[in-house]
């Protein structure tokens, strides 16, 4: 005997479980330590598909109509294997843009469009409604028949003579409603997720699938000899050969087709399908594991069906009682006492998650889409200025959650009880699946427009009430019959069953016929001849071409205008409490080193990432006004937006790359022709400098051979001119080679202390001779103690002898000076070498250094040396840091001076 | 072809092919009371068939992208780290002498 008592016990037992679960994952999850970040409780919480209808359902169905109870699970595991495509587009976008819900997906795609999130609530409310009433009365029924055990009486009361405070369906309804409102609405979230939640219901997709498991095998295996023996058992009832396969009517192959294709759309187009596989979805690789677990967790819930069935059937043959409660009637006629309330409580499970899920997915929706733009654009309440509103957020959300259950409970009490649980569960879907073509056409065709989405909501969804929802009514007795059976004012050609004289296929399929119609061809129709706004050609790129632009950060170049950071901060305290929305600002500023304190006004990409924070909180239309109301927008005008988005836009900036690297590449190319221009120069100049010398060497050589009676004398002079020359030559050659090594950087530059003033003494030693033949007097200025420099010593002893050499060449033989000065200035030395000879006119200072360039002087004929020495010289003081000029007035004198670092003061050589 | 090209192909023709054989016509095939293990033949098939398609996809999910690298493609880190081991000297010595 199961006392009632006994039933309420484990009921609220149950739901108390169910409360500690979501409590428990709440506080995991405020921690940081996510129970539901795994595929496995993913792919469990999409199971919320299985409601009530599936657990008690199922068996109806297939009592009534055989095999085609299954295309309501074969479309999901369809569906599952293109989650891979259709699925991870939806979270990807929803993820980046901050989507709530399915009203704000679709709002969303066609331009943050307020009416369409409008029209997409209250189709899904409408729409849903049966659904969650369904599931009430599956609880009432099941708990009322548990009841009365072991006897099994249908309930048989009409439920609207109950009263209501007696009633236990209200009392669980008003549980439900607390369980969502505690669980649902603890916070303001901008991305809306409640991990407590989803634990709970896949905690609850555990419980349903094990008690169907459990009791089904104890059916199959327990009251008969498995499979095999039902249904041969089955076969010898010749009522029940139908059964076993799916009728052959005209109509069957249509039927089955429809419903699988309503029940693929589900799995998107559901708001608790919506809520779980999108909002709630941790990560989307999770998908990876459940496109294959929710189909297997579908198959295994199915497997018992039919025996449960057939076995029900062989139990009841008399049709007394429901096909609907087989599952549960079973174990009670077996007096089995703890599995039928394992099954009742199976049921409950799928019942309430379901009610829970979809009551949050539409109060969210009802709380950003309905409420939030009427207050909005009430100028009279001043709603818009309130300072917090993040508490009045989440009372809207509260009321809509009871509000959906109260409306859930009232059409169970009126309407509710004329249908069989499936039949209500496919007008659902049929209405639902009116979102598909905004959603799927949204993701992958950017012609579609606004426009021609709410057309095709409006129709569709028009179709629906027409062809479902109005007959519905007819059954419960508020229409009359004749509606249906001759059609409306007698036109027999508007008959909702048989619209415009289509006939042979049940009424959803008629229904859902007619509804795609509508709905698909105005879609099409109206996006095609219609032009997108700015902001819905934005939008449905960014959507349709999400993977593209999601590579970066998931800004989006909508937003050009810029707004002043204290005012977005206002404007998200006051929608989702100062806390949340500081944390949310400051973790956008901390990603771009954005300092708080400094900048006052926000770019487009903080503008952009306040307004998808508030889209989390109150949907993606009404953040989009919120926003637009602190922000000095500089709009859009579409071609700029479609210079933005096209195709045009890729080929303009690859041109534009290409223009660039092929200018780089002229200029590099002038750049190798101008050094190819100074290598001949340099080249030729060279030569011509090599065959001076040869020429002469060649001609004395020539007349030495040719006149072999020549004088001693002369003989003398002749070679000596040609020994001359040829140490002219070997000079020549190693400038040259030393220049080319220095400017190719091979040199080997041995770097040590050095004593200046040494260098300076040796050089002038090296030179005595020369300045001793030519009668050049010279004169030094040294001070006692110099710092030494890091240096070359060779390569420095080069420098002082072409600079000494170079002044002895302008000097006039006999009555010449040279000065040479060293200064010790403070962190570098300077010598000077001074002379009193022609000087250098001011010309020829600008390119003294440069190479070959030597300095013409038609006074005196042919220059002496190679043009190398002075470029030579420079390089050697440039790699010593130092530097190298020239003073020098025509007819006075030249000075060349060059400076070198102190060691350990200046800056070092180069290594 | 990136392996997530490949991966989504296939799971889109098992999505197909489930259209087809989930279908009728195809369904009407094994619309008959005929009765296999005592079973009727419609539901073997579906459940058969349904069951191919799950293991299907475990398949395609499960397999590590890096196997759908064609052969050449494949990165051979092992290979190469055994190359630097057996024969680091006559590369320093080919320095040297460039050097």
């Amino acid at each position: 005997m199961l006392e009632t008592g006994i039933i309420f016990f484990f009921s609220f037992g149950y739901m108390g479980l169910l409360f500690a679960i979501a409590y428990y994952g709440d506080r995991r999850a405020d921690i940081g330590r996510s129970i539901i970040s795994n595929p496995y409780i993913y792919a469990l919480s999409l199971a919320v598909y299985c409601t009530a209808w599936t657990f008690y359902g199922s068996v109806g169905r297939a009592v009534h109509t055989g095999p085609s109870f299954l295309s309501i699970y074969l479309g999901p595991t369809l569906m599952a294997a293109l989650g891979w495509v259709v699925l991870k587009k939806i979270i990807r976008i929803s993820k980046i843009h901050h989507i709530t819900s399915i009203a704000d997906f679709i709002a969303s795609r066609y331009g943050k469009s307020a009416s369409l999130a409008g029209v997409v609530t209250i189709i899904a409310v409408l729409g849903v409604i049966p659904y969650i009433s369904l599931q009430l009365k599956a609880i009432s029924i099941s708990f009322q028949i548990i009841q009365n055990y072991p006897d099994i009486v249908m309930p048989s009361v009409h439920f609207d003579q109950i009263p209501v405070l007696k009633d236990t369906t209200f009392h669980v309804a008003v549980l439900l409603a607390l369980f969502a409102i505690l669980f649902g609405t603890r916070h303001l979230e901008a991305t809306e997720r409640h991990e407590g939640l989803v634990a709970a219901i896949a905690f609850e997709s555990i419980v349903k699938l094990v008690a169907f498991l459990t009791v089904g095998i104890f059916i199959t295996y327990f009251i008969y000899n498995g499979f095999g023996d039902i249904i041969s058992k089955a076969r010898e009832n010749p009522e029940l050969h139908e059964l076993f396969t799916v009728g052959m009517e005209n109509g069957t192959s249509a039927d089955w087709g429809v419903s699988i294709f309503l029940s693929m759309m589900a799995i998107i187009c559901l708001p608790r399908q919506f809520q779980i596989g999108v909002v709630e979805n941790v990560n989307e690789e999770h998908i990876n594991k459940a496109m294959w677990l929710f189909p297997l967790y579908l198959l295994a819930i199915n497997i018992f069906v039919l025996p449960a069935a057939f076995a029900g059937l062989l139990h009841f043959p008399d049709g007394s009682v429901d096909a609907d409660t087989f599952v549960l009637t079973l174990p009670m006629i077996e007096n089995q006492e703890g599995l039928a309330l394992f099954v009742y409580i199976g049921g409950m499970s799928a019942a309430t998650s379901m009610v829970i899920v979809e009551t949050i997915a539409l109060s969210t929706m009802i709380c950003n889409d309905l409420v939030m733009p009427v207050l909005l654009w009430m100028p009279l309440t001043r709603f818009a200025q309130r300072s917090d509103l993040s508490h009045f957020l989440l009372t809207i959300r509260r009321a809509g959650i009871a509000l959906t259950l109260l409306l859930g409970y009232t059409y169970f009490r009126f309407i509710g009880e004329f249908y069989p649980l499936v039949s209500i569960g496919l007008v659902s879907f049929a209405a639902v699946a009116q979102f598909a073509p905004a959603i799927i056409g949204g993701i992958f065709w950017k012609d579609g427009n606004r426009m021609g989405a709410l057309c095709g909501l409006i129709g569709g969804f028009a179709v629906w009430i027409y062809t479902l929802f109005l007959p519905s009514l007819v059954q419960a007795g508020f229409i009359h019959q004749n509606f249906v059976l001759e059609g409306p004012f007698g036109i027999a050609l508007l008959k909702p069953f048989q619209l415009f004289g289509l006939e042979g296929f049940n009424s959803i399929t008629h229904a859902v016929f007619w509804s795609m119609l509508v709905n698909i061809g105005a879609y099409v129709g109206v996006s095609v001849f219609t032009r997108p706004s700015p902001i819905e050609a934005t939008q449905a790129a960014l959507f349709v071409d999400v993977f593209k632009y999601s590579r970066g950060p998931g800004e989006s170049f909508f937003w050009r205008g810029t707004a002043s950071v204290p005012d977005l901060r206002s404007l998200l305290s006051r929608f989702l409490g100062k806390q949340r929305a500081d944390e949310g600002l400051s973790e956008y500023m901390n990603r771009h080193q954005i300092d708080w304190n400094k900048s006052l006004t926000s770019d487009a990409g903080l503008v952009n990432h306040a307004e998808k924070l508030l889209a989390g909180a109150i949907g993606s239309a009404s953040a989009r006004v919120m926003v637009a109301s602190v922000v000095k927008e500089e709009s859009l005008g579409i071609e700029e937006v479609m210079n933005i988005l096209d195709e045009t836009r890729q080929v303009i900036e690859y041109s534009r790359e290409l223009e660039k690297t092929s200018l780089e590449l002229q200029a590099a190319n002038e750049r190798l022709k101008e050094l190819d221009k100074l290598k001949d120069d340099f080249i030729s100049t060279v030569t011509h400098e090599l065959r001076t010398p040869l020429t002469s060497v060649r001609a004395l050589a020539e007349i030495l051979h040719d006149n072999p009676n020549i004088g001693k004398s002369q003989k003398k002079q002749f070679t000596q001119i040609i020994i001359n020359e040829t140490e002219r030559l070997t000079r020549l050659i190693s400038k040259v080679l030393d220049l080319q090594k220095i400017e190719s950087g091979r040199m080997e530059w041995q770097v040590t202390p050095i004593n200046i003033k040494k260098v300076i003494n040796d050089a002038l030693t090296a030179l005595s001779q020369l300045l001793k033949e030519k009668g050049i007097r010279s004169q030094l200025n040294l001070p006692q103690k110099v710092p030494a420099a890091l240096g070359d010593r060779d390569r420095l002893f080069q420098v002082m002898v072409n600079l000494i050499s170079n002044a002895v060449k302008f000097c006039e033989p006999h009555g010449g000076l040279i000065t040479i000065n060293l200064w010790i200035k403070n962190n570098y030395l300077q010598v000077d070498v001074i002379d009193n000879g022609i000087g250098i006119s001011k010309e020829n200072q600008k390119i003294i250094f440069d190479k070959f360039r030597q300095v013409k002087d038609t006074s005196r004929g042919k220059p002496t040396g190679s043009g190398l020495g002075l470029t030579i010289t420079k390089r050697i003081i440039d790699y010593h840091n130092g530097k190298i000029w020239v003073e020098s007035e025509p007819g006075k004198g030249t000075a060349f001076s060059f400076t070198l670092p102190i060691m350990g003061k200046g800056e070092n050589v180069k290594r | 072809m990136t392996p997530e090209s490949i991966k989504s192909k296939r799971i889109f023709s098992i999505f197909l092919l489930g259209c087809l054989v989930f279908n009728f016509p195809i369904l009407s095939l094994f619309n008959y009371k005929i009765f296999i293990w005592g079973i009727p033949l419609l539901y073997i098939y579906l459940f058969f068939v349904w069951g191919v398609i799950i293991i299907s996809l475990i398949l395609i999910t499960s397999i590590h992208p890096k196997k759908y690298l064609p052969r050449d493609k494949k990165p051979k880190p092992s290979k190469q780290q055994t190359d630097n081991q057996s024969s680091p000297k006559p590369k320093i010595s080919l320095h040297r002498n460039g050097e």
